[in-house]
């Protein structure tokens, strides 16, 4: 987690609800949601999935985004990536 | 190489919903990552995607104790999609292609029309030639 970014307070562009996909479920949403991100823009993505959390900084390593980190919510956590490419 | 051009290949001998469940998590987990993804079907797994069983045989190949329908009562705790669901997902998200091994459709006597998602068949010495120009081959 990136700790210069106040993530409690990150506004997102995008936000995708996958609290109720099993994986990779989450990281299928992540992809389809970013093509609705403005370069530069924020994705927020909300997933009860624990793969999610490891699948998604690897996604940004190999697409090019970047991973800005997560924060936990109430049995879930939010993950923020800023679209790069 | 642009990482669209990125290739993993899958080959697929089983034909059982536990091990086809493992095949399609890991394709939608490779077109979510931006790999193109090759998947050949081999003898059983050809068998389960002929359009006469497709769906409808719920074999599991370990733990012979569980029947299928108790494994699926298993999956759908999980979350977790039919194989073909996901398959078809991933061919709509992504770059997959699905051939099948000459031999296994000859030996089900299976033309394209009767298997679902295929693309094409193809010999052993494709499937050998694609493993090798690919980032990572798995066999399931």
């Amino acid at each position: 987690m990136n700790m210069a970014i106040d993530l409690e307070n990150m506004k997102s562009d995008h936000l995708v609800d996958a609290r109720a996909e099993s994986c990779p479920g989450p990281l299928l949403a992540a992809k389809k949601a970013m093509t609705k991100v403005p370069m530069d823009g924020i994705l927020e993505v909300w997933s009860s999935d624990a793969g999610t959390k490891r699948d998604i900084p690897l996604w940004c390593k190999k697409i090019g985004h970047e991973y800005l980190g997560d924060i936990e919510g109430k049995g879930y956590f939010k993950v923020f990536v800023k679209r790069k490419r | 190489m642009e990482s669209e051009e990125e290739k993993i290949t899958i080959v697929v001998f089983s034909g059982t919903i536990d091990r086809l469940i493992g095949m399609a998590i890991l394709t939608n987990a490779a077109i979510a990552m931006d790999y193109t993804v090759d998947i050949f079907l081999m003898l059983w797994s050809t068998y389960a995607f002929k359009k006469d069983i497709i769906g409808k045989d719920n074999t599991i190949s370990e733990h012979l104790d569980f029947t299928g329908d108790k494994f699926e009562e298993v999956l759908k705790t999980g979350g977790i999609s039919p194989w073909y669901e996901m398959i078809k997902q991933s061919r709509e998200m992504g770059k997959v292609k699905i051939h099948v091994c000459s031999a296994a459709g000859k030996a089900w006597s299976a033309e394209l029309k009767d298997l679902e998602f295929v693309d094409d068949f193809v010999g052993a010495g494709e499937i050998v030639w694609s493993s090798a120009e690919s980032k990572t081959t798995y066999f399931i």
